[in-house]
């Protein structure tokens, strides 16, 4: 009777130890931190910071053709932190000296030849410039245009500081991150003769149109910048103009990671800005920055679209949010209105946001913004 | 008699071999990683760059000024960082696994390494910048992090235990630290994307980016940890027959146990402060140097320090060349070559069991 026992007790441990493994990996399955969490991948996050006041224009562009928006031609407004300044008549002409993201007078003497950017924005916007043969060296997440696939890659965040030095380029195009953390770094790059430009981060349109200014007139392409701007600028009028024509207005939810981290953007983002411009409202509005929800409280808002902006590494986002139980009678899953956009054109802060505008307004309002 | 002094002469023959193996292993490690990187410099540039500004001298001309930077003030600082950091958290591991007697014990079990990987954190978070210090706050703020999670492991050990008993050392920095890591998640959770993935990428360890002073920061402590730790080889041979056997032999058990515990938490806390959290060279490193110079402490860590210091610089190597110019954390490596590298030491130990 012993050995029956003993044998009975040895398998009921066993088993007891099979459930408590089960459950314990189980459990441990959803601790790892995705580190691939949000949408965009060069670090480009809307850090929830205060609107930037706005300036008189120091208009220094020779022909200032008035756009049919409510928006001046040209601004300069002031970051968070650290301010744009123009300090010498921008015609172009070098040696022009401006005040960048850090707040320092920097001056460079001639139109820089070589340039490296760490940050995919400013990437975009050199290349927009047709700064294409200047550039040499690009961050690891530069993806766009298909030509900076091509360039040398110089690290990002953790910039490959060796590789920067010895490209000795004419100009660096860095990010306030640098600044904040890496300052011995940068000072290094400056001692050696390169042109360092710190650019803060960009979080509205605003922002950016005085990000591409700065690019252009670090580089001597002020008048191709201006011409951006003001292209961005009309693009942006037209489609507040068609956005009056809308009598429904939408609630549209925006998800930036799948679930069960599902992260939105509030007030003070760019998707926030873009959703006002064609007329929608952020079911997130009432938050601020980038934010993470539960199910329930998502559900609540009962949004009529919700865009997911993770497709490039979910496959199928749309079927994902079908899916999902319990969301039956939100009206956007109801009526099918689920799309998926490309997050570079609605996060990333460069020309191309103009694009993610009137692909927000064709998806949300297909009859007025044809 | 005379077979023990043979037998002495030519163990410790071994020995001086050993010392001198392990030295030229480290040198020719530091070389390699000076001469080696993802930006190719010629090599009697290198020399040159190196003697120049460290001596003085002197014989080529027309060194490019961004060659000279790289190699003065990157490549060296970061090879000497590395160098340093590995001794450091092997001495440590050695320390902490003689005085605990436990061959899994590493620099960061009891707790010193999850304050001072707080107190970085805070820093990321809340962009802290102390006393206009700059970068320097991080380091400066984990030192005092990784100091007061040790005081509050002290403190509650003395709380239940009058005479600090090692298990409840171990017990106290586990608690610690497992509180503490909650802490660190609870931020991370809260944090925004970036700051998210600034501190995973902190936590994940590197070398990089740190410069002249981090390192001369760093040095002080190593200095003080080191020189108390080799001070006490002793009393971790001690130490190491228990601590009723240790009081018997005449040691003042609780004070030397404070001692070395604090020794051996500079050099851990000044580590994380300066690199992150590096796994597996406190934790792997004493143990390959015990296979060949058995458990004398004398050597033990000495040697431990000689050996984790040539084996982080060629991790640190490996990291930023393998997927160059990408760099991986070094975490990463050591983790990959220390996992495999104890589970072998694991089974031979088993083997010999055995038998």
């Amino acid at each position: 009777m012993k050995l029956q026992m003993s044998k009975f007790s040895k398998w009921a441990s066993l088993l007891f130890v099979i459930l408590m493994v089960v459950a314990m990996v189980a459990g441990c399955g959803n601790n790892a931190p995705e580190v691939t969490e949000p949408a965009n991948q060069g670090g480009e996050v809307s850090a929830p910071t205060e609107k930037p006041a706005v300036e008189e224009p120091k208009a220094e562009e020779p022909k200032a053709e008035e756009p049919k928006a409510e928006e001046p031609v040209v601004q300069i407004s002031r970051p968070a932190s650290g301010e744009y300044g123009w300090l010498s008549n921008t015609d172009g002409q070098f040696p022009i000296t401006i005040i960048d993201g850090s707040g320092q007078e920097i001056t460079i003497e001639e139109k820089p030849q070589t340039i490296v950017s760490v940050q995919a924005s400013h990437t975009e916007i050199s290349f927009a410039l047709g700064l294409g043969e200047q550039i040499v060296g690009v961050s690891d997440y530069c993806n766009y245009p298909e030509e900076a696939l091509t360039k040398e890659k110089i690290g990002a965040q953790e910039m490959n500081v060796e590789k920067i030095i010895n490209m000795m380029p004419d100009l660096a195009l860095v990010t306030d991150y640098h600044y904040k953390n890496h300052a011995a770094i940068l000072d290094q790059f400056k001692e050696i003769g390169i042109n360092v430009v710190v650019i803060n981060s960009a979080d509205s349109f605003a922002h950016t149109y005085t990000t591409i200014q700065l690019i252009g007139g670090v580089t001597g392409t002020i008048v191709k910048a201006d011409d951006i701007v003001i292209d961005m600028q009309q693009r942006l009028a037209e489609v507040i103009k068609k956005a009056e024509q809308v009598t429904e207005v939408a609630k549209v939810w925006v998800e930036v990671s799948p679930a069960p981290d599902i992260y939105t953007t509030g007030s003070g983002t760019f998707m926030h800005e873009m959703l006002e411009a064609v007329g929608a409202t952020n079911a997130a509005g009432h938050l601020e920055g980038w934010n993470k929800l539960t199910e329930e409280e998502i559900v609540v808002l009962m949004p009529d679209v919700i865009v997911t902006t993770y497709g490039y590494y979910v496959e199928n986002p749309e079927d994902g949010v079908y899916a999902r139980t319990g969301w039956a009678e939100v009206p956007a899953i109801k009526n099918k209105r689920v799309y998926d956009v490309d997050s570079d054109t609605v996060t990333r802060s460069g020309p191309r946001l103009i694009d993610g505008v009137e692909l927000l307004g064709q998806i949300i309002y297909p009859e007025v913004f044809k | 008699m005379d077979k023990s002094s043979i037998r002495k002469s030519s163990s410790n023959r071994i020995l001086i071999g050993m010392y001198i193996f392990s030295g030229a292993f480290l040198f020719l490690a530091a070389l390699l990683g000076l001469l080696v990187s993802s930006v190719t410099v010629p090599v009697p540039s290198i020399i040159h760059i190196i003697l120049q500004n460290s001596i003085g001298l002197s014989w080529m001309e027309d060194i490019p000024r961004n060659l000279e930077m790289i190699i003065w003030n990157i490549r060296f600082p970061r090879v000497l960082l590395a160098l340093f950091i590995g001794a450091a958290l092997s001495l440590a591991g050695a320390a902490f696994q003689g005085l605990l007697r436990n061959p899994l014990a590493d620099p960061y079990t009891i707790g010193v390494s999850s304050g001072a990987s707080l107190g970085s954190v805070l820093v990321l978070y809340f962009q802290i910048n102390l006393l206009g210090l700059g970068s320097f706050s991080l380091p400066v703020v984990a030192i005092i992090g990784g100091f007061v999670a040790l005081m509050i492991v002290f403190g509650m050990t003395r709380l239940s235990n009058r005479g600090m008993a090692i298990e409840t050392i171990i017990l106290a920095g586990i608690i610690i630290s497992a509180f503490i890591g909650a802490i660190v998640s609870l931020i991370i959770a809260i944090s925004s994307q970036e700051d998210m993935r600034q501190i995973l990428y902190w936590l994940m360890g590197s070398v990089g980016m740190r410069g002249w002073s981090h390192l001369q920061l760093f040095i002080p402590f190593f200095l003080i940890g080191a020189a108390i730790l080799l001070l006490h080889h002793r009393e971790l041979n001690a130490l190491a027959m228990g601590e009723e056997s240790a009081q018997h032999l005449g040691l003042d058990v609780k004070k030397r146990k404070i001692w070395i515990l604090v020794g051996a938490s500079l050099l851990t806390g000044a580590s994380v402060a300066v690199s992150g959290s590096i796994g597996f060279v406190g934790l792997v490193i004493p143990h390959l140097v015990r296979l060949i110079t058995g458990p004398n402490h004398r050597h033990v860590l000495p040697l431990s320090m000689l050996t984790g210091g040539a084996y982080l610089v060629l991790a640190d190597l490996i990291a930023r060349t393998i997927i160059a110019p990408k760099e991986l954390p070094i975490g990463v490596i050591t983790a990959l070559v220390g996992a495999p590298v104890f589970a072998i030491l694991l089974m031979r130990r088993f083997g010999r069991g055995k038998s």
